[in-house]
């Protein structure tokens, strides 16, 4: 039997008809036909980040049903990666998730490493934590500011921290040549070596970095409005955000002390003195917390890999064509929106055989549906901006 | 006081024993071993200093078996290790079946030797439990080994410090279940490899209780190549490979049977063929059609 492949909308994920439902607190509502709504939010829509498409299914202003439709922006970049040579693959991870390319680069790079046997230098290591929690922070700082839009925050908090992240833009092209996609992390280390004026520029940032965040938080957290609008809505239990392979800041607000740099510690992250964040009460206030404790903890990782960098080559020994020994691998890190994986098959030659991502983003929407269910569509909306996607790495 | 002496006591007698009382066992014999090892590097004098003491030539004899046992138990452990903690105690462990028996060999023909200054009566038990035959510490972890029981035809490996199972297509979601009840409750990735003549589906598995689950488990299955193949859904152990079901389903081409909402996820409606396996042909003139529809817009 051959499949034909017709799309449909699946099934309901709410309540069925002439079910009752809480309209306003001691209000209740009826499920009828009649006053159900059907309402495309997206693809283009400035809440969606992205193109990104829910169809909502609405009774009056509740959500009854919401269903996720990607790959507006698929590139197709797991068949593109077959047909290019492995340090060509690694141009394909910025584009995947473009707020934070290195960390996807990094992902890649251990993937061929743990393929072919590559040992990467130390000061490579040290470089790699450094742009690495470098690409981190300016991602958790658009996902806070962009949040704030969603609330409804006009402006100011996202200005405020677009403006720390020019900064680490600027930092971050000292480095890696580009402020944009930097295809910075490659197979047996780093691309080009820090210039010496990075280290004391990067020490002087991060000695004001923290009282950026403290502003952040006092214009965000304290503001009653912003926490009206994110405190116990959107709530994850964390059976529920194990279940749905839930990772990174999502997994951490609903009190699941999970951490790739923690549970299989790559590269030196071992060697550095940091606390995971965790939060207990799993709603979209958490979520948000949990990225502004993320840039605190980012930032005491930085200023010890500051101090403890050595000297040395930031490459191993390469062969001009890298082509890895037959065999299959999987890698997996700790990205800014979750675990960030790679699995690639080598058949021996210099394109890989199989060239597979785990974008955080993609299998973290997996339960925004059975969260969005039940609330106000425009909480739907919050919990949306909580969940930090990039459309460029769920689509890929 | 247990009734048993830990230095001659059969496997069949301390595998019954309970957990506590067996590492008691192992202490005991790691001590006599590294007694025993000490006077047989010098010379041997201490079976003489024993004399007809049968039990002390018998925690003696095993001494020049156990420095090879050293050198080869690395070999054995090493192989599949690569930084998986539960591996690294088997390569501790120094008197693995497969080290111990070259060493009862190198012992039998030293014991007649040794017996015969002694009297010859005190050979045969002296030769008998003369290897310290460690109880043959589980290569495997747990969970594996109860994968390996119940389902007949399955394999196991290590590869890059992950356990690596293999399963029948048929028992996959068996498995899984064993897998989930044994602490596996994250799945990190589902990934399927078109290897030309099958496909092959493969799950990467880990515990979110990472103290208490230190490893990561692969579970792969594979499936024929013809059509599109048919195989369980693991949506009802872990909901979460619900949008990469999907992904597979319409990238390579592979039902997923039990699926709540199986259709596309990524590419258009009219999209046709399987585009991640190996033999897809790109059709130009769909692109082509699509690219003039997009300009007369």
């Amino acid at each position: 039997m051959v499949d034909t492949l017709i799309p449909g909308l699946g099934p309901a994920l709410g309540p069925e008809l002439g079910d009752t439902i809480f309209e306003e607190p001691g209000e209740i509502g009826v499920v009828d036909e009649e006053s159900l709504i059907t309402l495309n939010l997206g693809p283009q829509h400035p809440s969606t980040h992205g193109v990104f498409r829910l169809i909502m299914q609405l009774q009056g202003e509740t959500v009854i049903g919401a269903i996720p439709v990607m790959g507006y922006l698929h590139r197709s970049s797991e068949k593109l990666g077959e047909v290019r040579t492995y340090v060509q693959g690694t141009v394909l991870t910025d584009r995947m998730d473009y707020l934070s390319p290195i960390t996807t680069n990094w992902a890649y790079a251990l993937a061929i490493e743990r393929l072919s046997g590559l040992v990467v230098p130390e000061r490579a290591e040290y470089l790699r934590v450094i742009t690495g929690e470098l690409s981190r922070i300016q991602s958790h700082l658009v996902a806070i500011g962009t949040f704030g839009m969603d609330v409804g925050t006009y402006g100011t908090p996202l200005l405020y921290a677009l403006r720390e992240r020019e900064s680490v833009l600027d930092l971050l092209a000292l480095p890696t040549g580009v402020r944009m996609n930097p295809s910075y992390i490659r197979y047996g280390g780093v691309a080009r070596d820090a210039p010496p004026e990075f280290f004391p520029q990067l020490e002087r940032f991060l000695r004001i970095f923290p009282s950026k965040i403290d502003e952040y938080e006092a214009i965000l957290s304290a503001n009653e409005v912003f926490r009206n609008r994110t405190i116990n809505v959107g709530m994850i239990p964390p059976e529920v955000a194990r279940a749905y392979s839930v990772t990174g800041p999502i997994l951490r607000a609903s009190g699941v002390d999970y951490d790739v740099r923690r549970a299989e510690p790559y590269s030196i992250y071992d060697r550095f003195d940091w606390d995971v964040p965790v939060r207990y009460n799993g709603d979209c206030f958490d979520r948000y917390m949990i990225r502004i404790q993320e840039m605190r903890q980012s930032t005491r990782i930085l200023l010890q890999a500051l101090d403890a960098i050595p000297e040395g080559d930031i490459r191993a020994k390469l062969p001009k064509v890298l082509k890895p020994p037959k065999g299959e691998a999987y890698a997996r890190i700790e990205g800014p929106k979750g675990e960030i994986g790679f699995y690639l098959v080598s058949d021996g030659t210099a394109n890989p055989y199989r060239y597979n991502v785990r974008p955080p983003s993609f299998v973290n929407l997996t339960c925004l549906s059975q969260i969005s269910v039940g609330h106000k569509l425009a909480d739907a909306v919050v919990i949306l901006g909580s969940f930090d996607i990039v459309m460029g790495e769920v689509d890929r | 006081m247990p009734d048993y002496d830990p230095l001659t006591i059969s496997d069949e007698e301390l595998k019954k024993l309970p957990p506590a009382e067996r590492g008691a066992v192992y202490k005991a014999r790691s001590a006599a071993r590294a007694a025993g090892g000490g006077a047989a590097a010098t010379a041997a004098p201490r079976p003489a200093a024993a004399g007809g003491n049968g039990q002390t030539t018998a925690a003696a004899a095993p001494a020049p078996g156990a420095a090879p046992t050293q050198g080869a138990a690395p070999t054995q452990g090493a192989a599949p290790t690569q930084g998986a903690p539960a591996p690294a105690q088997g390569a501790a462990a120094t008197g693995t079946p497969a080290a111990a028996a070259p060493a009862q060999g190198a012992a039998a023909p030293a014991a007649p030797a040794a017996a015969a200054s002694a009297t010859p009566a005190a050979a045969p038990p002296a030769a008998k439990p003369a290897p310290p035959k460690e109880p043959e510490k589980p290569k495997e972890p747990p969970f594996v080994q109860h994968i390996l029981e119940s389902i007949p035809d399955s394999t196991f490996q290590w590869r890059h410090g992950y356990a690596e199972l293999k399963v029948p297509r048929v028992r996959l979601l068996e498995a899984a279940q064993a897998l989930k009840a044994d602490g596996f409750d994250y799945l990190s990735f589902v990934t399927e490899v078109d290897w030309q003549d099958r496909l092959e589906m493969i799950y990467h598995l880990f515990a979110y209780d990472y103290r208490a689950q230190p490893l990561g488990a692969i579970l792969r299955c594979d499936l024929p190549r013809d059509g599109m193949p048919e195989v369980a859904s693991l949506t009802s152990v872990w909901p979460g490979a619900e949008f990469m079901e999907r992904e597979a389903y319409e990238m390579m081409g592979i039902r997923f049977l039990g699926h709540p909402d199986l259709r596309r996820i990524l590419l258009p409606d009219d999209f046709v063929g399987f585009p991640m396996r190996r033999d897809y042909q790109t059709d130009y003139e769909y692109i082509t059609v699509k690219q003039l529809a997009h300009e007369s817009d």
